[in-house]
């Protein structure tokens, strides 16, 4: 099942200004690229141009990107108030 | 605006509203702080709930939480490798393995505790900073909102974002942590019942070692619920880098296990969520006028297969609040961090909270050694499928023994070794 299947059953909020800011750019220098498998949610997708892209409106708000990009390339908030995921059974 | 509470208390999870319950309770002013639209929306853990310290210091509420779940009366370990895997069974009517229930179920009836007792929850409300002065926090900042408080209670959770941003503790490093990543699925009680060899309020806890994570530290979980199944994965980040997988990956390759097949046979996936844990005890960020507790201050054990989460964070968050409540009746004055200290560890000295951080300092490396979740899972795996299966001649305990040790490389002189020089120190 991909990302996108396992998400899909969520109840979000999604607040249209992403919470988490992504300097692509250093992601160029990037070899090794973990957040690509980490993220649970698959938030971070490498384009065919083999840039990468960052979307949030799949995050599940677990920190995991804050802590393993070594390149300091993310700039990690919670989302705005109320907003984000909604755990219903957590 | 600025608003003046006795107790302003960021984050309605298990922790924060342990201490707004008690301390509204003795007729403080609590505010409770949460981000999420309601509390337990911002929530989420493996499955179960410890319960042997939460009915030392809450007697009355521990027989309400009992009601919420099943109580666990059958654990089972079960370790794979090369498609076979070998499981440890115990069972006991009397067995305490705590309660399986929904976190989101537990946070809203522990949210109306609070309400009950007179704490005023704000949902929707994201704390920005945490306000110092001095050497002592005064309140927080929320919005446009400065909230002034003689205590501050930081419950905001492992991603200690306000207390790095006031510099109080260091960033949380891959090594600190494991991801955990699940899936809950609903599924019609009585089928659960029958499948499971349950009755109506039993459930059971199972975790599943080696091949499911590819040898990595970490493992995965079933826990069985009133009519809900939690599956997940554990992994620890400290070998992510080794991590080839993705989580979907190996959610879909654990459902080939006949354990985990008949529950996305029977059931409805209904959500997926992830959070990470603390596998190192965190160093705690206090001063006057501030308390942490909960992930926020540490207040998590990790050992092997136990992991003590929620339960030692609604005991942190009873006895914060026990002890904020006696210096603030005796004192009539904030109290100072060291007067709460001492009025902390004599509330908390009634549970084995204090005890259990204290031997998962000593003991958490042990843990992350890999050779437990892959040669100790493979030699034990293998032993057992060449022992007792009957493939040609039957072989003798002793040989059988005597090969799986040497195909893995271990010896009956290495283990004890090994034993004398890490283990007894548990």
């Amino acid at each position: 099942m991909s990302f996108d299947e396992k998400v899909r059953v969520n109840a979000y909020l999604v607040h249209p200004t992403p919470h988490i800011e992504v300097d692509t750019a250093k992601c160029r220098t990037c070899k090794t690229r973990p957040c690509l498998r980490l993220c649970p949610a698959g938030c971070y997708r490498e384009l065919p141009s083999g840039e990468v892209a960052f979307y949030h409106d799949a995050c599940l708000e677990c920190g995991t990107c804050r802590i393993i990009c070594t390149l300091g390339a993310v700039r990690w908030s919670y989302p705005e108030a109320g907003f984000g995921i909604w755990y219903r059974f957590g | 605006m600025s608003l003046k509470f006795d107790i302003v208390v960021i984050g309605g999870g298990p922790a924060g509203l342990a201490a707004a319950y008690e301390l509204s309770r003795r007729g403080f002013k609590t505010l409770v702080l949460e981000r999420g639209r309601r509390p337990g929306s911002k929530n989420l853990y493996g499955g179960r709930i410890y319960m042997s310290s939460i009915e030392k210091i809450c007697p009355e509420l521990s027989k309400e939480i009992y009601k919420l779940g099943r109580r666990v009366v059958r654990e089972v370990i079960m370790l794979t490798h090369g498609g076979t895997s070998l499981n440890i069974e115990i069972e006991s009517n009397d067995w305490r393995g705590g309660v399986v229930t929904s976190l989101t179920r537990f946070v809203e009836w522990l949210a109306q505790k609070a309400e009950e007792a007179g704490a005023c929850i704000v949902t929707s409300a994201k704390v920005d900073a945490i306000h110092v002065h001095g050497n002592r926090a005064s309140g927080v900042r929320c919005g446009t909102d400065n909230i002034l408080a003689d205590v501050v209670v930081d419950a905001e959770g492992v991603n200690r974002i306000l207390l790095e941003k006031a510099g109080l503790v260091p960033r949380l490093s891959p090594g600190d942590v494991a991801l955990g990543v699940k899936e809950v699925y609903r599924v019609d009680p009585r089928e659960i019942e029958k499948i499971f060899d349950l009755e109506e309020d039993t459930g059971l806890a199972l975790l599943a070692l080696g091949e499911v994570l590819d040898y990595l530290t970490g493992g995965c979980f079933m826990y069985v619920d009133k009519s809900h199944i939690h599956v997940g994965a554990v992994l620890y980040l400290s070998n992510y880098a080794r991590f080839r997988r993705t989580f979907p990956e190996v959610l879909d390759r654990l459902y080939r296990l006949p354990m985990f097949r008949k529950v996305v046979k029977i059931g409805e996936r209904v959500e997926y969520g992830a959070r990470l844990l603390p596998v190192r005890p965190l160093p705690r960020a206090e001063m006057d006028g501030l308390v942490t507790i909960g992930d926020a201050g540490g207040y998590l054990v990790h050992i092997g297969p136990i992991i003590r989460g929620v339960d030692y964070a609604f005991v942190s968050g009873i006895c914060a609040g026990r002890a904020i409540a006696e210096l603030l009746e005796k004192e009539r004055r904030p109290p100072s961090l060291a007067s709460f200290r001492s009025a902390f560890n004599k509330y908390v000295r009634e549970t084995s909270l204090m005890r259990d951080i204290e031997l998962f300092k000593r003991v958490y490396t042990y843990y992350e050694a890999e050779d437990i979740y892959s040669r100790y899972v493979k030699f034990l795996v293998d032993f057992f499928r060449e022992y007792l299966e009957v493939k040609n001649g039957v072989k003798s305990l002793n040989e059988t023994l005597y090969m799986s040790m040497r195909k893995h490389g271990l010896s009956i002189w290495g283990l004890a070794m090994e034993y004398l020089r890490k283990f007894r120190k548990m």
